[in-house]
């Protein structure tokens, strides 16, 4: 199986993981070696703090990366930009040759944008976002046209790790929604009349008796979860972007028990689910065993073993 | 306040940095600049006259030509401040790649302002006009490569031309035997991972078989499973080696030209400096110049010393005050004053507008001591070494708020041997208004027989007799009643005061009383009309 394909000509892929030893960085690897001869390639790491990620990076692609990263020697250095990250600004190359590199790319998502400008400018025909998954580098999935989530086993209980990447490929691939409010930055109900404005303050269930959606604009946490509980009835509630709605696990799966649903103003499509069998602690899983449960449980989306795809 | 021009509280009073922020540099050289900016000081009108016709000059020009103030802007704007790639260079340091390119770019950058500024023929700025280091630029552009681009190229060294070259023919052979070597594991039937890695279970026929190949070796393991890879052949290892080596020399030769290249930008590096240091004024010329356009600001003119009238200004205007009326749709109304040296006094309603007279004088003096044109119809005036506002502050440090103004003017009026502005906005006003009228007068009188320029406000009765001061008054409520006012104000709203004020500034020729408007200015902001009138039978008794 190829990713290429998979992608259907989209131009910006984020690449995000469920944490460390997820295989994040050798599904961007992996894209990159197999985009090498189809497409002029543009790469760069995204995250809190400027991820550090060591890529292999094929001649003639384009990188965002931190001016005081070692491999720019091996670079054509062709832009400078005021985009900021903790180990200076960034600057855009083309790799004169192979090389494997640690990079530092930028933090902010508007930073990220300015990038992805230059890259099609340079010419750029697909460009791949190294994103951790935490709120602020999941936001690169905003720019994208296609989210890969790599999924590891380094999972603190590990009874449950099929459960973890359930809920989290769950929470990417939620509905999108049919309706919403026109001005995405207040807290609204949808009532007879439309869409009110309300503040989490002066709610009260009884204010609340005929409504049966709400928007949220911002992070949904765990800890608002307990704002819906206090309604006493379930709802619906949308989001801006999946990437929006952070929930461990447990509160995922309590909140869909008690009957919450949850739905986003808008989506980008989860493209893929690739899957690293070792971790990092020396422990593992059988590959062939791991991918046949991981591809059932998934399904409609599509999996793809790293160890031998 | 000795050195200071303004000091902190005067700066926020007339809204300096409120001005300043509507300077909107393009680099951070400008930044620098604009962070640096200092006045000209009374003795520096030379330099302040030189400064002032290039603002007006400039400002004339990029008002009549949009595509050049465009091409300015977006190449001024990528210049970035290297003086600290520069100062390493200059202590010997080899600079990095990056920083050899991001001067290669200052260069190019540095050529394209050398041809817009000589485009115009610009002789006003000629001595602003990069020099540009051309050898460096020929120096950091070997190869064919572009001239915004930067790579250490193989014509920088034979020696690095041939280890690239080995290690470019190495690499080939050995992507050959890589795919060699997966046909042959495709060709035995087994799956691999994408560099030929086969993952199996520990304990497992698998992990038999494959431990006793020889053709393979185990790579890594964890508790449960081991990773083999094929055993490639002494060749390949030879070849892995010797890119390894390659590498390490190449690095070594990379870093001795970047040292050739650091030497090279070294002997330029003061020329690049001062190049830079024309980059930053120039955008900051660029910056002001593009504000005062759009105020259109009018070239100040300093006056000599021994000129009585020290300040002219009409139709003067603060322009951050006015940017706000113009939010809410509002106008703002010019000012016109003139004052001689020492004291003059300024009298007129509540809200009629003193205060923002007095910030107006403030803001506007020092735009002009800063060289730029300033936001008035004309303006002359005296060239000052300070400019002080004086205002009813906030407690502090155990000061009531009659003490920080006392300790204010003391700091203030210290500096006798130098020539400031005092504007002095109702002085001891929380004070009782006995002694309060008593310290008006006596620093009004005091001020008077100084070489600086003072301008107080105040509602004293009788203040401007009795130091003999010249008199404003701000129009005010003054053309209408009491009477009109309540008719007017029923069902009004609060937009009804800025319609009925009369902000036009008069000179009081016979000394009169001043205005007392204070109860139509209170039935305006809403107060109740009996407690209004109650006010008006406790005024007859007075």
């Amino acid at each position: 199986m190829k990713v290429l394909p998979l992608l259907n000509g989209r131009q910006v892929i984020s690449v995000v993981g469920t944490g460390k030893g997820s295989g994040k960085t050798t599904t961007v690897n992996f894209i990159l070696s197999e985009g090498k001869k189809a497409r002029r390639l543009g790469v760069t790491a995204f995250g809190l703090g400027g991820v550090q990620t060591l890529l292999q990076i094929p001649e003639g692609s384009l990188i965002a990366l931190a001016r005081n990263c070692e491999v720019t020697k091996k670079l054509e250095l062709l832009d400078e930009t005021d985009a900021n990250s903790p180990w200076g600004n960034i600057v855009i190359g083309r790799t004169v040759e192979d090389c494997e590199a640690v990079i530092a790319g930028p933090v902010s998502l508007k930073d990220l944008i300015k990038i992805k400008e230059k890259f099609f400018a340079l010419g750029c025909e697909l460009m791949v976002v190294d994103s951790s998954l935490n709120r602020k580098s999941l936001s690169s999935a905003f720019l994208s046209q296609g989210v890969i989530l790599s999924a590891g086993i380094d999972f603190p209980d590990r009874d449950s790790l099929f459960e973890e990447i359930l809920s989290q490929v769950e929470m990417l691939t939620i509905l999108e929604a049919t309706s919403f409010p026109p001005s995405l930055n207040r807290h609204c109900a949808k009532k007879k009349e439309g869409w009110v404005p309300f503040s989490l303050e002066e709610v009260t269930p009884s204010s609340f008796e005929e409504v049966e959606e709400i928007f949220w604009p911002g992070a949904f946490l765990n800890e608002h979860a307990n704002f819906l509980r206090s309604l006493d009835f379930p709802l619906s509630v949308i989001v801006e972007e999946p990437w929006h709605l952070f929930l461990t696990q447990s509160i995922w799966c309590e909140l869909k028990k008690e009957g919450y649903t949850f739905k986003a103003a808008s989506r980008t499509p989860l493209l893929l689910v690739t899957l690293n069998p070792l971790s990092s602690t020396g422990f593992s899983l059988d590959p062939r065993d791991f991918s046949s449960r991981a591809s059932e449980m998934l399904k409609p989306v599509k999996v793809f073993d790293l160890l031998y795809e | 306040m000795s050195d200071l021009f303004l000091d902190r509280e005067t700066r926020e009073k007339i809204e300096w940095d409120q001005f300043l922020a509507y300077i909107e540099v393009h680099s951070p050289l400008g930044l620098y600049y604009k962070n640096r900016l200092k006045p000209f000081f009374a003795g520096q009108e030379k330099h302040l006259r030189e400064e002032l016709r290039r603002s007006c000059k400039f400002a004339d020009f990029i008002s009549k030509n949009p595509r050049w103030v465009s091409d300015f802007a977006s190449n001024i704007q990528e210049a970035k401040d290297l003086r600290l790639s520069f100062k390493r260079a200059r202590e010997g340091m080899v600079l990095s790649v990056t920083e050899l390119f991001e001067i290669k770019r200052l260069l190019l950058i540095l050529d394209n302002m050398k041809g817009l500024l000589k485009s115009k023929g610009f002789s006003l700025l000629a001595k602003f006009r990069p020099k540009g280091a051309p050898g460096l630029f020929r120096a950091l552009s070997k190869g064919n490569q572009s001239p915004q681009t930067f790579y250490l190229v193989d014509d920088y060294s034979p020696l690095l031309k041939r280890l690239r070259s080995e290690k470019f023919e190495l690499k080939l052979l050995m992507e050959k035997e890589k795919e060699r070597l997966l046909e042959e594991l495709k060709g035995l039937g087994i799956k691999h991972g994408r560099d030929g890695e086969v993952v199996v279970s520990k304990g497992t026929p698998d992990a038999s078989r494959f431990s006793a190949d020889s053709r393979f070796y185990l790579k890594r393991e964890t508790l449960q499973t081991q990773v083999y890879a094929f055993r490639h052949s002494p060749r390949f290892l030879k070849w892995e080696s010797r890119i390894k080596e390659i590498e390490r020399e190449e690095e070594k030769e990379e870093r001795a030209i970047c040292q050739k290249l650091s030497q090279k930008v070294s002997k330029f590096a003061d020329a690049l400096e001062r190049d830079s240091e024309k980059v930053a004024y120039l955008d900051f010329l660029f910056a002001k110049s593009k504000v005062a356009v759009e105020y259109n600001g009018t070239l100040p003119q300093p006056v000599s010393t021994n000129r009585k009238t020290a300040l002219t200004m009409v139709d003067g205007v603060h322009f951050p005050l006015s940017q706000r009326l113009k939010e809410k749709g509002l106008k703002f109304q010019p000012l016109s004053i003139q004052l001689k040296q020492g004291a003059a006094l300024l009298t007129g309603a509540n809200m009629s507008g003193k205060t923002v007279l007095l910030k107006t004088i403030g803001l506007n003096i020092c735009i002009a001591q800063h060289g730029m044109l300033v936001p008035a119809k004309s303006f002359r005036w005296r060239p000052l070494d300070f400019v002080f506002f004086s205002t009813r502050g906030k407690e502090q440090d155990g000061l009531s708020a009659f003490g920080m103004e006392i300790a204010g003017l003391k700091r203030a009026l210290s500096v006798k041997e130098k020539k400031g502005l005092f504007l002095v906005d109702e002085l001891a006003r929380g004070t009782n208004p006995k002694e309060g009228f008593a310290i008006n007068a006596a620093i009004l009188t005091y001020l008077s027989n100084s070489d600086s320029l003072s301008l107080f406000t105040s509602h004293f009765d009788g203040l401007a007799k009795a130091c003999r001061a010249t008199h404003w008054q701000m129009a005010g409520l003054g053309n209408i009643s009491l009477d009109q006012v309540k008719l007017l104000a029923k069902g009004a709203g609060e937009d009804l005061m800025p319609k009925l004020m009369d902000y036009r500034l008069e000179k009081v020729k016979r000394e009169k009383a001043i205005p007392h408007d204070a109860l139509k200015v209170a039935l305006l902001l809403g107060l109740e009309e009996h407690v209004i009138e109650l006010a008006e039978t406790f005024l007859k008794k007075v």
